[in-house]
Parts: structure tokens; sequence; C-alpha cells
């Protein structure tokens, strides 16, 4: 005789573990976290003006510069209370008069000029002199200076008794002791960064952001991605045996991130540094677990995967499942330089994954705005070569638009630079609608009206398209949930986007196969007709009426570096002595326009 | 009868007198060679006496020596051999591009290249669970084929394409060394150093649970040592090696890339010794396939202190 209220108990209790165990695994990107719970904290910067406005040594620093801008020797001198003598004095007048020493102060290509800044004069040490140079003891003052633009440090080795600029040296990389104007503005970048003062609890004074068993109140670290001049106050927690790491970026003026580490037995902490910073960050928070957005109407779970960039998935809106997955599984890259010269990037994350474009800093929200009303948000993921906008470096955004009125679009942006200008991009997307009963028809739009599509098969969007007067090409409708048009890109989202071009192809869904789980590259990379990867799924010809289908969309993007006319590309320029990114993203991606079923 | 017995007793205990001279002189032979190895061990310290010599099917290509073998496949796939002079010829065989991008590489005494694959800026060349490989290219013939593979612990999936990494040939006790990250996740560390015999394409010994790229081994004060760069930190470990070229003792911290002074949160990828300093060429390494497009690559250079057997840090300079 079986105890139905233990069975019954049983049951609920199996539940409810289920449950807390599903949860458990859920991030949400909304939620309200308290920093200083968080173990790694990407910051979010501050505009310039505000940093500006916040910090009065930033103001002072950033008139300086401004003023060094304006002189026909743009270099920010070492400040007064710095030079501890007259010969060190001498020793910066005669460096900054000697045309090897400022070689690199202006643009080589523009004339602009650069931010430059002396960081360090002392009187040379044995180890700085080469051996064909002879320096009287004395005589001899190493002067440093740093190029914020191209994050490069040159020494003079300076013989006040000739007056004269002895040698010159520019070590490719590595970065300077920096002065203690830089130190003490370091130290309020961080002191005053509300994400540091969260994380301690406190507002932490001057005194707070020393390490006691090193010279400096700075610890060295690198700014791998950016190219930047960065250090990292270290806030201690002796009761914790802990130290919060505040890494500053001193080119840009900003608080790249914190984190928290372990003191260890020797009292000193590991290092920490921009890139090491952030992947830890995603990896954490974004590729060891599902996480979950709840906006408007919409509810969307989504991950960042190995290969197949960011995933969303069982996606409901108004309380109903609509997207069982959609994803962008490739970009191919070809050349038309080069018959078959190209790349197939897959993007993910941005540690232990096979992606070659991997996840920089985590996901995050947008509002999208029309004449002024907010009409839907955004959920965005930006993907980075490490040293794009490089050339051969790529950076493609997933973005997936949520519309206040049920519509949604799956969009693929290319933010150049690549290897050539006559490359043409191929996102290779990936959408699995959902519906109650798992039957789906899809059909196109001809000049008889809609035709059902019956067997896999592709279309290719070209001049001879027929579209609806609304601008629809597809439809797919499903049974018992929602069914939607499908409005191809043509240039008339107002995003920039010049027109998809777009390969469709329809597929049957073979569970667990074909792109259910995270998908290696398909298709070649520099094939220009319909062979993108798709295709391979298509070649039983399956029947698709009334079936779980695949919908996979190709569009392309031909890059153009024109003057005026750029698109997929991305440059570097000065701008106020900074190196500056400037880029023109390529966009495509179909528009999902819910059917009023009603009519 | 008695007499047969005491003869056949007489007979095994001859054999076995015999077998056991035999055994011992063997053993002294041996215990010989060892002390003659350790002799010659404490006569130098300092880098492995190079043994590398030019391989010969080059010659019947046309190509005149000194060659230089040429892996930075940019605009081809695949190793390339060029000759050591401005404008000088360039050699690509059609097996050369077969097994898709090629990582280091390791030349034995007779002019054998032994070389890993990695993937680069995707997996389509070099499929996910193809990658735990030693790949030899011939002296002789120049044909480059599959040599052997190596083991792993758990299969290798997407989330680590990678598998054998750095190759060594050591001059001396002429064994290979191997890395590998084959099978390691974020989670568990199931690389391994291998000790392989060229002859019998045996795992003499192994280092398990490390993962490693770049490696070599160096004669220090104490003996030889392999260095190998963590893949997953910057630091640099040497493990020590008995007479037999086994993998000896625990493995010692020596330093890290990133507490050097300008050094950065690089892996440590080629390593070689030049009489007293160890270079090291580093980049970014994150167990995905980004690091291929980035061209920075830093170079580290160490030199050997004999009184304290300790590397201090000398400098870092980006590649040029």
């Amino acid at each position: 005789m079986i105890n139905i209220n233990l069975l019954l108990s049983t049951i609920l209790l199996f539940i409810s573990l289920f449950l807390f165990s599903c949860k458990e695994n859920i991030d949400s990107i909304d939620s309200n976290k308290n920093p200083n719970q968080e173990h790694i904290i990407i910051a979010d910067p501050l505009p310039e003006s505000e940093m500006i406005r916040m910090i009065p040594e930033l103001d002072h620093y950033n008139k300086q510069m401004q003023v060094s801008l304006q002189t026909k020797t743009p270099i920010l001198l070492l400040a007064e209370n710095e030079i501890q003598d007259t010969m060190q004095s001498l020793a910066q007048k005669i460096a900054i008069r000697d045309p090897s020493f400022t070689r690199d102060i202006f643009d080589m290509e523009t004339g602009a000029p650069l931010r430059n800044e002396i960081m360090n004069i002392r009187e040379a040490l044995p180890g700085d002199i080469p051996e064909s140079v002879v320096c009287k003891k004395g005589n001899c003052y190493r002067v440093s200076m740093y190029h914020y633009v191209n994050n490069r440090t040159v020494t003079a080795i300076v013989d006040i008794s000739k007056n004269a600029v002895v040698f010159v040296d520019r070590p490719l990389g590595g970065q300077p002791e920096i002065n203690k104007r830089l130190t003490d503005l370091a130290i309020q970048i961080a002191i005053k960064s509300p994400e540091v003062i969260l994380a301690l609890g406190l507002n932490p004074g001057e005194d707070q952001a020393t390490m006691p068993n090193v010279k400096t109140a700075l610890n060295g670290t690198s700014c791998e991605r950016s190219k930047h001049l960065c250090v990292a106050p270290t806030f201690l927690n002796q009761e914790n045996n802990r130290a919060l790491w505040a890494i500053v970026d001193l080119t840009d003026w900003k608080l790249v991130g914190l984190k928290w580490t372990d003191l260890g037995t020797s009292g000193k902490p590991s290092k920490e540094t921009e890139r090491s910073l952030q992947n830890d960050y995603v990896m954490e928070h974004f590729c060891e677990k599902n996480n979950n957005l709840s906006m408007d109407e919409w509810n969307i779970y989504y991950r960042l995967t190995s290969s197949d960039g960011l995933e969303i998935f069982d996606v409901q809106y108004q309380n109903e499942k609509i997207i069982r997955s959609a994803k962008v599984v490739d970009w191919h890259v070809g050349y038309s330089s080069a018959e078959g010269f190209g790349y197939s990037d897959a993007m993910g994350c941005p540690m232990y994954s096979s992606s070659a474009v991997v996840a920089f800093n985590g996901p995050y929200t947008e509002p999208i705005e029309k004449n002024g009303k907010e009409i839907g948000f955004a959920l965005i993921q930006d993907f980075r070569s490490p040293a794009w906008p490089v050339p051969c470096n790529y950076r493609y955004h997933n973005r997936y638009e949520f519309y206040k009125d049920g519509r949604f679009r799956v969009v693929t942006k290319n933010l150049g630079r690549g290897c050539g200008i006559d490359g043409t991009y191929r996102p290779i997307i990936r959408i699995d609608l959902a519906s109650p009963e798992n039957q789906e028809k899809f059909e196109q739009w001809t000049s008889s009206g809609w035709r059902s599509w019956n067997k896999e098969q592709w279309s290719f969007q070209d001049k001879n398209t027929l579209y609806t007067d609304k601008g629809y090409a597809y439809k797919v409708s499903t049974k018992g949930g929602k069914s939607y048009f499908i409005e191809p890109g043509n240039g008339q989202f107002e995003d920039g986007g010049r027109g998809d071009n777009a390969y469709t192809y329809v597929s049957l869904r073979h569970p667990e196969l074909e792109g259910d789980v995270d998908l290696m590259t398909i298709g070649s990379c520099c094939n220009t007709d319909h062979r993108q990867g798709p295709e391979a799924f298509l070649q039983d010809g399956e029947n698709i009426v009334d079936q779980d289908l695949i919908i996979w969309y190709v569009p392309q993007m031909k890059n153009d570096d024109t003057p005026g006319k750029e698109y997929c590309w991305a440059n570097t320029v000065i701008e106020n002595g900074k190196s500056v990114v400037k880029y023109w993203a390529g966009v495509s991606g179909p528009m999902f326009i819910p059917i009023d079923q009603s009519k | 009868m008695n007499k047969k017995l005491r003869l056949i007793s007489l007979f095994i205990f001859l054999i076995a007198g015999i077998a056991f001279v035999i055994w011992l002189r063997n053993e002294n032979h041996k215990n010989k060679l060892k002390q003659e190895f350790k002799q010659q061990l404490s006569e130098y310290t300092g880098s492995v006496k190079p043994c590398a010599v030019n391989p010969e099917f080059p010659k019947d290509h046309g190509l005149v020596p000194p060659y230089m073998i040429d892996l930075r496949q940019k605009g081809y796939r695949g190793l390339r051999i060029l000759e050591y002079r401005e404008n000088g010829k360039i050699l690509q065989l059609p097996s050369w591009s077969e097994f898709g991008w090629l990582g280091l590489h390791t030349v034995d005494k007779t002019g054998n290249i032994y070389v890993s694959s990695i993937p680069h800026e995707s997996i389509v060349h070099n499929p996910v669970g193809e990658q735990n490989r030693i790949l030899k290219l011939d002296h002789l013939t120049g044909e480059l084929f599959h040599f052997m593979d190596l083991p792993q612990k758990e299969p290798s999936t997407l989330n680590n394409p990678f598998g054998a990494m750095g190759l060594h040939f050591d001059c001396d006790n002429e064994y290979l060394y191997v890395s590998s990250v084959a099978g390691s996740s974020m989670r568990e560390e199931l690389g391994s150093l291998f000790q392989i015999e060229l002859g019998t394409k045996k795992v003499i010994s192994s280092l398990e649970n490390t993962d490693a790229i770049g490696l070599a081994t160096y004669n220090t004060e104490k003996g030889k040592r392999v260095y190998y760069g963590k893949a997953r930190t910057a630091e640099v470990y040497s493990i020590g090696l008995d007479e037999n070229g086994s993998f000896s003792g625990q493995p010692s911290f020596e330093f890290s890339l990133l507490e050097q002074n300008g050094g950065a949160d690089d892996r440590a990828h080629r390593i070689r010794f030049n009489e007293d300093k160890m270079e090291i060429k580093a980049s970014e390494f994150n167990f995905t396939l980004a690091a291929a497009s980035n061209p920075m690559h830093n170079i580290y250079l160490f030199e050997y202190d004999h009184s304290k057997d300790t590397w201090s840090f000398l400098s870092v300079q980006a590649e040029k």
C-alpha cells in the first residue's frame, strides 16, 4: 500500500529542489547587486567632463595638458615641485630641445600635437649609460618621457657639462615609472569612484591607497587591450586578508574595474591587469551560467557560448514562449582580391572557448527610441579581436531588439576593420521559433500572394525579391502560437544598414543536432554564393510543412573605406592629442512582426 | 639418478651464475654510463649544446643551406623552409599544409623536424580532438606525417580545442619533451609534460596535471631541468630530470612574467637558452583562438646566476 501523502510530499520536494537548482544557476542583468559583495567589478565609466568636474586635480591637470598642446613643443613638463635641483631642471630643458628626443611628439601624418609628458628626471646610473657614451659622474641625467598615443617611453641621457643629449633610447613596450602628479591623480580617480566607495563601504582617504611593502602607493599593472597607461591603487583589508585592486586608466582618466584578491601568506596580492580583470568578470558572470532579463513584457534567458556568440533562449512575450533559441553561429569574412582568402570567425567566451573574436565585457541593454519615445530595448554583446582596430582584427556586436508591440529583431553588426578594403562579411544567424505543438509553416511572398515552402530550401534576397506593401518577404505561422511576418533589411531600419542582400534557408529541426548545441564553424569563409554552411542541413530535402523549423539567415555586407561612405570600417584618428577610434558599423538582420490573428 | 640430479642442479646453478654475472656487468655498465653522464653534466652547466643539423631534402629542391624554418603562417598555412639569405628560395611541399595551422617545432640531431598542430583563427583546418599529436617532417624525404598521438585524460571539447603545444629535443639525452593541454577545462588542469623516446614512440615519463606551452631543457648547477611556461598563468616553472631523462622531484616555481618590471599577463610560448641567458617569447593565451589575431609578443630576457642557482630578470621588449 502506497502512502499517497508521502508520495506527494516526495514529488513536491523533488519539484522544489529542481526549481531551486535551476534558479541558483541563473543571474539577472538588472538585479541590484551590492558591489562590495562582488569579487570583480567592471566600472561604469563616467563621461570625461563629469570626471573633471568631480576631481579638481584632474581639472587642473587637464588645463595644463591643454596649454601644453598649444605650445610649439607639446610636452607636459615635470611639475616644479618634483624637480629637486637646478641640474634636473637644466636636464629637462636640454632634453626637450633635442630633435631626437622629441621626434614623436607630433602625429606623423597630420602634424597634430600629441599628448606627451615628462615622467622622471634623475641622475643617470651606470646601468643607464651605454658603453659607447662617456659620462663623468654627476654630469649625466636620465630624462624619461611618455607618449600617450603610441604607449611608448623615450629616455634621454643628458650630459649637463656638454649641454647636450648624448643618448636616446626608445625601447618597445614597457611603461614608465609615473611622476607624482599622475600618482596623485590615479589615487584621486580611485577614491572618488562610486565603485571603490561601495566596494570598501566607506569614503577612502588618499593614504589608504597604499601598499606597506612596496615603495609606491601604486601597483604596476598593464592595460593590454586599450594600450593605455594604467596603474593600480590598492586598498588593503587586513581583517579579511584581502586587497582591492582598482585599475585606473591614466590615458582616458577613468576607473577600469576592481578586483578583490587574497593576500596569501606573503601578504602581497597577485597582480591584476585590465585583460585578466575583464576576462574573469565575463567568465564568472556570463559563461558559467544562464542569465535572465525581464523588461517591458519580455522575459529573456541568455548565455555566452563557446563559439556561437550570445544566445537568447526560452524568450517569452506576454508570458507566451516565442523563441526557443536565436544566435549567430559564425561570421564569414571573404576578400575578393584573393580567391579563397578570408576567415571564419567564431564569437564566444573570452577564455576556454573555440572563438577567435571574444566577448569584451558582459552583455548590456540600451533603450530603443523613436521620435523621443521609448519603444523597446536591445540586449547587446560586444565581441573583439585583441588588437582591434589594428588591421586583421575584428569587432562584432550581437544585438537582439525587443519592442513593446511584440516585434523583435536579430541584428548583427560589424565594426571593421578586417584585413582589406575588399571584404564581404556574412554572419550566419540561426533562429528557432517556439510554438506549443512544434508545428510551423514557412511562406514566401510571391506575385500570387503567400506561397508555402513544402521542402527544405533556400532563397536569395536580390532585386527580384518581392515584398508586401509593408516590406515583408516571408511569413512563419505556428499552430497554437504566435505567427510572424519577416521583414529583411533594405536600409529601412534607420540604423545605418544598407540592406541585407541575404540568403534565407529553412531546415527541419533535429533535436541536439544541427546547431541545437554549440555549433562548430560551418561552411567556407569565402564562398560567394548560397554555400555559407546552412545548405548542408537542407540536403535531404525533408518536408517542412507543419514541422519544427529552423530559420537560417545570412546577410552580406561589403566594407568600404571611402571617406564619407565608410561601412564595416574602423580607423584611429587624433583628437585633442589622443588617439580615438572611429568606426562605421555595418548593420543587418531581419525584423519579426507579430501577425494579428484576430484580423 | 642422484648423479643426474646433481648434474642438472649444477647446470642450473651454472646458468644462473652466468646470468648473474651478465646482469652484474650490465648494471656496472649502466652505473658507469650514469656516472659518466653525471660527470659530463658536472663538467658543464648552461644551455644544452645544440645538435640540430640541416635536413637533407631541401638540397633536392635546389635550396642551399643554411635554412630557416618558417612557421609565421601569414598568408599561407603550415610550414615553409627558407634559404637564410636575402631573396632566398622558399620551399613548401604539399603535405606541409595538410595538417592545418602548425605550432611550435624542434629539430633532432639528424635534421628531422617535429612540430605540433595548433588551431589558429578557426578550427576548420584543426578539428577538435585531432590536435593532441606530434607531426614529423622526415629529413630525407621531406614528407610531413602524423608521428604519434599523445595520451589525454579527458576528451577535447569546443571549450579547449588545443592539444600538443611545445616541443623540445634534448641533445644530451636525445629524448623529445612535449607539453600538452588536451582535455583541460576551466575547472580542471589535466594537461601533461611528456618524455618521449623517439625510436619507439613510447612515453617514458610524464608530469601530469600540468598545462604548459613552451618548454626547454637547461643544465643547472644542480642538474638538468625542464623549464616550462604555464598555460593558465604568467608563471614559469621547472622540474628536474634524472639520469634517464625522466621527470624527477617536484616542480619548482621560477618566476612570473607578470611580476617583472614592465611585464604583462603573458604566457611563455617559446623558451630558448643561449649560454646563461633564457629568452622567452610570450603573448596572450586564454585557451581561445583570439591570440592568433594579436600581433603583440613580448620578449623577456633572464640570466642564470650560477652561485645562487636562480634566474634574474634582465629586460622585456615588445617583439620587433
